[in-house]
């Protein structure tokens, strides 16, 4: 329930940073219609990229950070549907995606997630969904994994700075992966959100954040060594803080519920880490929210993936071809229960979300539309 | 003449009324029936079940998978000490509606039987199910699939650290075989062991088995090297926190070596075995959570088998399997306490 301190809150803080929403920067966005993730996907995808420009201008001779979204656990599926077509993004489009930033001369790829409640290799994780990892890792030279919910490979978490103060936190502390990177890409997969609404690019990079500083078991003071359980009491309910040794919440009065605080910390991660290429796997997909732990979720094909420069504007198209408005305001669909994470990250000036300021190449929505709540 | 596999009644006095079939012996004295004699009755056995904690929430551990009170892992031992005497659980129900028919398959799905506690309401469902047992005997001599060998004495001071190995292990649907220290026959057909027990490594007995490709896991970093065509892998893990250790021994072995995958199915363990020779197998599926049933479980098998057929105590029905991963997935209806897929190979 909204009650009208929530309102307030969220109105004061927008009061500050609503000029830069006028200024938000836009970029094309590429839509194709993609059926199967059979033989038809290298070119559907070679087209995808060539109407954002090429993969060239974006990845030659640079070290590339994909965040894939394998949200919840590998033994879990949507009824006998295998994640990758319900709910994780596919790894054709991993592979795909690879095989052709490989081609447009990228120097080094590094696959990231934070998987669910395990410091395992993302490897591991993957074979236990039954994915085989050699299919990602010999789409291209030089790619490697890393399982950003911990420490990882690295020595000291890195410091992201949300630009213009940020909506609650004013920082983030993620695995040095998220910094070791010339280009970050967010392949994600096109879903609504039970908390969020939708999940699509920038959604995505809820996950990375290191439960060993945001998870329910983050040490108080100091990170923990591994990550136990979600994000459910630092960030969704804010019913505690993070590690102590990280950046604490900027208002800590605000609203304790995940409709208000989701959207937020996600418009901060992506103003802290931009995302430089967003993709959106959308050939198969599931209605009704994020994973099979949602009640009334059901497979759906909307046939269609879309990728831009800007996550904004990329998550604006991919929410207009879900059949929404991505200028509506909380309390319209799809963001019933939260604020709109599109208008948040607007307004730290990461992109804009009026379909009217940006082209949109390939296929058209009005075409391809997918009305997912009829799905 | 072979000693007949025991299927004890837990009762005292004149026996109940009607068949009681496939029954053969008593547990406690009583008229009508021998009494049982020459079994091995493990102490530790537990009342199957999913582990529920004092506000009535199932327990669950790190990775959110249920905990469950199993013995498969204290059967497989005491067979493993001791061939020769058959295993009888001596457990008894801990609640009204605790589910009898889960202990017979949690016992009988391992070769061993379960002291059966008799009611009326309970009987019918408890005699098919021990009937269906009885009608696959054979599955008790089959072997385990196994990609790993769990080295130790599993008695003494190995005996806590093994059992609870072993007990994980199982929730991870690792396929494991035991073998005795310096057992080499033991390993053939695997390609990694673990070494668990708290005696020092004798690595010189298990050298040729290395060099030959095998991967021996032990506890200490610093143990790592290669050997000829294979590798000693010493986990960091402290081998008495037996979470931690065992999900060492797992990562070590890794998911590729997986002989069986099963996905919505928290609450089960699976128990993977095929005849010598290797034209047919079984799975046993056992639900710890009773009977509520599973909706929409799938389960993928490394070996591509030709046919498969789901059972249940009362019925056999074709599944249909599709190629995947270099094996076979198989959709799985709705599952009660328990099923077993039938397989079959060229």
């Amino acid at each position: 329930m909204i009650t009208r301190r929530d309102v307030l809150a969220a109105a004061t803080t927008a009061s500050f940073i609503q000029r830069r929403a006028t200024a938000a920067p836009i970029a094309p966005v590429a839509i194709q219609r993609c059926r199967t993730y059979g033989a038809g996907l290298e070119p559907t995808m070679r087209r995808l990229f060539d109407g954002i420009g090429g993969l060239g201008r974006i990845v030659s001779n640079k070290t590339v950070a994909v965040k894939v979204n394998l949200t919840g656990r590998p033994s879990m599926r949507l009824g006998h549907s295998p994640a990758e077509l319900a709910h994780w993004t596919h790894p054709r489009v991993i592979g795909m995606t690879l095989h052709l930033m490989n081609e447009a001369g990228a120097k080094r790829i590094r696959i990231l997630e934070s998987p669910w409640s395990t410091t395992d290799p993302l490897e591991e994780y993957m074979m236990e969904a039954n994915w085989d990892p050699a299919l990602i890792l010999n789409a291209a030279k030089k790619v490697e994994f890393e399982n950003t919910n911990y420490l990882g490979n690295g020595k000291r978490y890195s410091h992201f700075k949300v630009p213009n103060g940020g909506h609650v936190f004013p920082a983030y502390d993620l695995n040095h992966s998220y910094a070791d990177c010339d280009v970050f890409v967010s392949i994600a997969k096109l879903k609504e959100h039970a908390t969020a609404g939708v999940t699509l690019s920038m959604k995505n990079c809820f996950g990375i954040t290191p439960c060993t500083i945001y998870g329910d078991g983050a040490g108080e003071k100091e990170p923990s060594l591994a990550p136990v359980g979600g994000r459910g009491s630092v960030i969704h309910s804010g019913a505690r803080k993070p590690s102590l040794s990280s950046p604490q919440e900027l208002h800590p009065d605000s609203p304790r519920h995940g409709g208000y605080r989701v959207p937020r910390v996600v418009a901060d991660l992506c103003a802290a880490r931009p995302i430089d290429l967003a993709i959106i796997d959308g050939v198969e997909s599931m209605a009704g929210g994020e994973g099979p732990w949602i009640r009334g979720t059901r497979r759906c094909s909307p046939g269609v993936i879309i990728a831009g420069t800007n996550a904004v504007c990329t998550d604006a198209v991919a929410t207009a071809v879900l059949g929404f408005d991505p200028m509506a305001k909380r309390g319209v669909a799809p963001f019933e229960n939260c604020d709109n994470t599109l208008e948040l990250a607007e307004q730290l000036g990461v992109g804009s979300r009026d379909l009217s300021k940006f082209e949109v190449a390939g296929a058209q929505i009005a075409d391809i539309r997918f009305e997912i709540r009829k799905a | 003449m072979a000693q007949l596999f025991p299927l004890p009644l837990r009762w005292q006095g004149k026996l109940p009324a009607g068949d009681l079939a496939p029954l053969n012996c008593l547990f406690g004295g009583g008229d009508g029936m021998p009494v049982l004699q020459g079994a091995r009755i493990p102490k530790r056995a537990l009342w199957p079940g999913v582990r529920v904690s004092g506000n009535g929430a199932a327990e669950a551990g790190p990775t959110g998978a249920p905990w469950v009170n199993a013995n498969g892992w204290l059967i497989r031992v005491s067979r493993f000490l001791d061939a020769t005497k058959p295993v009888v659980l001596d457990t008894r129900p801990l609640a009204a509606g605790s589910s009898h028919v889960l202990a017979v398959a949690d016992a009988m799905a391992y070769g061993a039987s379960w002291v059966v506690s008799h009611s009326p309401e309970t009987w019918p469902a408890v005699r098919a199910a021990l009937l269906f047992f009885e009608r696959n005997a054979a599955w008790r001599a089959w072997e385990p699939v196994a990609a790993l060998a769990m080295i130790g004495e599993f008695a003494g001071a190995d005996e806590s650290i093994g059992g609870e190995c072993l007990n994980l292990l199982a929730r991870r649907q690792v396929g494991y075989r035991l073998a005795g220290p310096g057992d080499l026959a033991a390993l053939n057909g695997v390609g990694a062991a673990a070494w668990i027990s708290k005696q020092p490594v004798p690595y010189e007995k298990y050298l040729s088995w290395i060099r030959d490709g095998g991967t021996l896991i032990v506890r200490g970093e610093a143990n790592s090297r290669a050997e000829g065509n294979g590798r000693v892998i010493g986990r960091a893990e402290a081998w008495d926190d037996v979470y931690a250790a065992t999900a060492g021994i797992h990562l070590a072995l890794t998911r590729r070596t997986d002989v069986l995958r099963l996905w919505n199915a928290g609450s089960f363990n699976s128990y993977y075995q095929m005849e010598p020779g290797g034209k047919r197998g079984v799975v046993h599926l056992i639900n710890y959570a009773g009977n509520r049933g599973s909706d929409d479980a799938s389960i993928w098998l490394a070996r591509a088998w030709k046919r498969a057929a789901l059972s249940t105590f009362d019925k056999q029905a074709p599944l249909k399997t599709r190629a995947s991963n270099g094996g076979i997935e198989i959709a799985l209806p709705q599952l009660g306490v328990y099923a077993a897929i039938e397989l079959e190979g060229e």
